[in-house]
């Protein structure tokens, strides 16, 4: 197994750090590096989102770790982050080195040609993860196709709040029992790990809208996953749904679109609403997953609450969503008392993520682990 | 049983409101309900049978509820320790406590003993790096950090800023940092300028009005005046160094005991410096001996001007007509205009607005490394000094200001401008403790300012709807 280091790490790449090694078998994760001003050099990984120790400890020198490494992946970053950190001149003097690149970061197609270059003359190669190879979605263009496969979405109610997470961790426990599965999200991590990076959407969320018409691309995307679906046989699908699902016009998200969209192309048949760290009441939630249902007609299945929250003032302020982490230990206790009327967990546990797979499977299959 | 609607009723000139202190949230009423309410207020009876149908279908509604909150407390308090942890966004270093001026509203230059005056003392660079690392430890959850260069007049240690902007632009590799720098101006040369531009660094300049206006307070040591000098300097800037020219705020510190047109008349005098923005403030007479006179003409005028900033929100005056100082203005009321959206109930557990978490937002490093609150208070008032690099963050005081209204309790939990309030710890400093009859001392001003904020609310809405800008709302 050849070792890698990881990239310029933070809060958004623990879910990656956690569920690595479970589906890739090439590279183990043998460090990982944070730029300086993260506050994160020296302490343990968990630290990134306050959650318990992960066992490895961020260093602050990718220099320093470069030795003993052959590969560097560099996991999705913006291209703002990625500017700042001169990351495309980092990633070809490594290549430079010798060492492969596995790389997540968005690059221009100029960027890329160069990288590809570099690494052919330095005899080694990086690997895009943006890259589709499964030629799937070609077959069934024209129609609208159901796909039979049980169907999970992983949706937030305002923001993303640990999907990734928890599509990696129940993918997991799934396999374990021998389901066939696969999980699909805009992240383009989900294809280096075996998944699939749902660039249809992605490339929508990003500004492009194929043939200018929105309903292309539903047809686009019902044709990705029935492909999907059939090529691997799957026996449950799990989508991760970005941005948030209820619009929250003070610091504007998704409002709901990409959700909408999604419930257009494939109907779920349990869905995980995802939750920012709140102290939202009962009434509240009751509320919000009534207007969830009315708005894309899925129920929903059950709550996860993540130790991420709204940082509300500063949100306001610049009309952006920003966000915290509240320590996990604290929310390990709170999830299981909150007072709402569906099943709530939060994923990062590990006893919770059990109970959360058993009721789930149980859900959709009527069986037990 | 007395109830007791938690509410406050106002009268426009084309109609009657209620504001429901519970719902954040401004309602048109009828003149019968109107004045029902008024004479429930001046009783304090009970909804009865005579109660006109309007108010019973709101209070079906869930409005006219007259719960208070029960015991005061800042939703944030449990949450400080985890915030300050992780989510600092900004420090400012006070460089020196030395400047060039003696301007004549300052705090420094003169006082009863209550505050610091101008020293000789100086930010040691290790303080400095020691208060940057400070900053990134604990703003691991931050993408963006702000780092304040503040003084007395910061550019009398240059170098040390040139030293400051290198080491935090190390430290805090893959964050963006923001550098702001508060001056007066007057030192500045080509090389100053040359690196402020190239660092990208944000000027606040600070100039109060015309050369005769200018020079009443804002002076040099020696008595004379200082307008020339900073005219001068931002003149250059404009001329050659117009991309850093635009990122220059202009800081207006008006004495309202002048004609408000007459301040103005800066911008008439020097036109390119209405290519910049412009904050205006008044002179800061919080504890001080001197307490600020409003002459006529500033009043009168500024009136006026108010009235035009309204009518360009709704599309009947060029908002480029506005004196410059109004463009501010005229940027926050449409940022406030859908501010009294309605809610649920207030909590049991809850407290006025006013104070943000300090710490979080504006951490001011002083030239010996304590923490204070912020810029704007007393440095050496006790309850301001908030922790400092040596001994970490107090977070009994800290929690202590941010529940500032808990030593006015009674007060403000009856209190109908209970979420529009703006008073915080600064203004219940009394020699460096927390004072109930100090801070209840600006409650009445405050009162008013809500309710000119609620009326300027509606006069807007009843104004939209006859001028046909609804869209605008």
């Amino acid at each position: 197994m050849k070792k890698a280091v990881l990239y310029p790490f933070s809060a958004d790449h623990t879910a990656l750090l956690k569920y690595w090694d479970r589906y890739v078998s090439d590279y183990e994760i043998f460090k990982v590096v944070s730029p300086l001003g993260s506050g994160l050099c020296g302490q343990d990984a968990g630290m990134a989102d306050n959650r318990e120790n992960m066992g490895i400890r961020v260093s602050e020198s990718l220099n320093e770790v470069l030795p003993d490494v052959d590969a560097l992946i560099v996991p999705y970053v913006s291209r703002e982050m990625g500017e700042r950190l001169c990351l495309v001149d980092q990633m070809k003097k490594i290549a430079q080195m010798g060492k492969e690149i596995i790389c997540c970061f968005p690059l221009t197609k100029r960027e890329r040609k160069e990288l590809n270059k570099i690494c052919s003359e330095n005899n080694t190669s990086a690997t895009y993860a943006y890259d589709d190879h499964s030629d799937i979605w070609k077959q069934v263009l024209f129609k609208m196709s159901e796909i039979t496969a049980p169907v999970i979405f992983v949706g937030g109610i305002f923001a993303e709040a640990n999907n990734f997470e928890i599509a990696l961790s129940l993918a997991d426990k799934f396999k374990k029992d021998g389901y066939k599965v696969s999980a699909v999200g805009i992240r383009p991590e989900y294809n280096l790990l075996g998944f699939h990076y749902l660039w249809p959407l992605a490339e929508f969320v990003d500004g492009q809208v194929y043939d200018k018409k929105i309903s292309t691309l539903i047809k686009l995307l019902n044709g990705y996953l029935y492909g999907l679906s059939i090529k691997e046989n799957l026996d449950l699908l799990i989508v991760d749904v970005p941005g948030g699902l209820i619009d929250t016009p003070k610091y504007p998200n998704e409002s709901g679109v990409y959700a909408y969209l999604l419930s257009q192309v494939i109907k779920p048949d349990y869905t995980i609403l995802t939750s920012l760290y709140s102290q939202a009441g009962e009434a509240d939630f009751k509320v919000l997953f009534e207007e969830i249902e009315k708005r894309f007609g899925f129920e929903a299945g059950c709550l996860h609450m993540s130790n991420k929250y709204l940082a509300v003032q500063e949100s306001e302020y610049i009309h952006s969503m920003k966000f915290g982490y509240m320590p996990i230990a604290q929310l390990y206790n709170e999830t299981p008392n909150f007072d709402i009327d569906i099943p709530k967990y939060c994923f990062i546990d590990e006893n919770q993520l059990k109970k959360a797979y058993q009721d789930i499977l149980y859900m959709l299959t009527g069986e037990k682990s | 049983m007395d109830y007791k609607p938690f509410v406050k009723i106002f009268k426009s000139i084309h109609g009657f409101y209620m504001y429901d202190a519970n719902k954040n949230e401004i309602l048109p009423i009828s003149d019968e309900s109107y004045h029902y309410l008024e004479l429930l207020e001046k009783e304090s009876g009970q909804l009865g049978e005579m109660i006109p149908k309007e108010l019973e279908d709101l209070k079906k509604q869930g409005y006219l509820a007259p719960a208070r909150v029960k015991r005061i407390k800042h939703p944030m308090t449990d949450y400080v320790e985890v915030i300050l942890a992780r989510r600092m966004k900004k420090i400012t270093l006070q460089l020196t406590q030395n400047c060039n001026f003696r301007c004549k509203y300052c705090h420094y230059t003169e006082n009863s003993g209550g505050q610091r005056l101008h020293s000789q003392k100086r930010m040691d660079i290790e303080t400095a790096k020691a208060a940057i690392l400070f900053l990134r430890d604990h703003s691991i959850d931050m993408d963006e950090v702000y780092i304040g260069l503040y003084g007395g007049e910061p550019l009398l240690e240059f170098p040390m800023i040139k030293e400051i902007v290198a080491f935090a632009k190390t430290a805090l590799e893959g964050k963006k940092i923001q550098f702001m720098l508060t001056t007066n101006a007057a030192l500045m040369n080509e090389e100053i300028i040359q690196f402020i531009e190239q660092e990208q660094i944000n000027l606040l300049v600070s100039l109060d009005g015309p050369k005769e206006i200018n020079d009443l307070n804002r002076v040099k040591a020696d008595g004379s005046g200082t307008f020339d000098t900073i005219i001068e300097k931002v003149k250059y800037m404009h001329e050659h160094h117009p991309k850093l020219f635009k990122k220059i705020m202009l800081n207006v510190v008006m004495n309202p005991s002048h004609d408000y047109d007459k301040i103005l008349n800066l911008f008439r005098d020097y036109p390119f410096l209405s290519k910049i923005e412009v904050t205006p403030t008044i002179v800061d007479d919080t504890g001080a001996k001197e307490k600020n006179v409003y002459a006529e003409q500033f009043v009168s005028k500024i009136r006026y001007y108010n009235f035009l900033t309204y009518l360009s929100i709704l599309n009947r005056f060029p908002k480029e007509d506005l004196p410059v100082m109004l463009r501010q203005r005229w940027s926050r009321i449409k940022e406030d205009i859908d501010e009294f959206h309605g809610g649920t109930l207030l909590p049991e557990e809850f407290a006025p607005g006013g104070p943000c978490i300090p710490g979080e937002n504006r951490l001011l490093v002083t030239v010996e490394g304590n923490f204070i609150a912020c810029e704007r208070v007393n440095e050496i008032s006790d309850c301001m000094i908030i922790g400092s690099l040596e001994d970490g963050l107090y977070f009994d005081k800290i929690k202590d200001l941010l529940n500032v209204a808990k030593i006015t309790e009674e007060q403000c939990k009856g209190c109908w401008a209970f979420s529009g309030c703006t008073i915080c710890g600064k203004k219940a400093d009394e020699n460096g403790k927390l004072s109930a009859e100090i801070k209840l001392q600006y409650c009445s001003n405050t009162r008013e300012d809500f309710m000119d904020k609620l009326k300027e609310r509606v006069m807007l809405i009843e104004a939209a709807s006859i001028y046909d800008q609804a869209s605008i709302i």
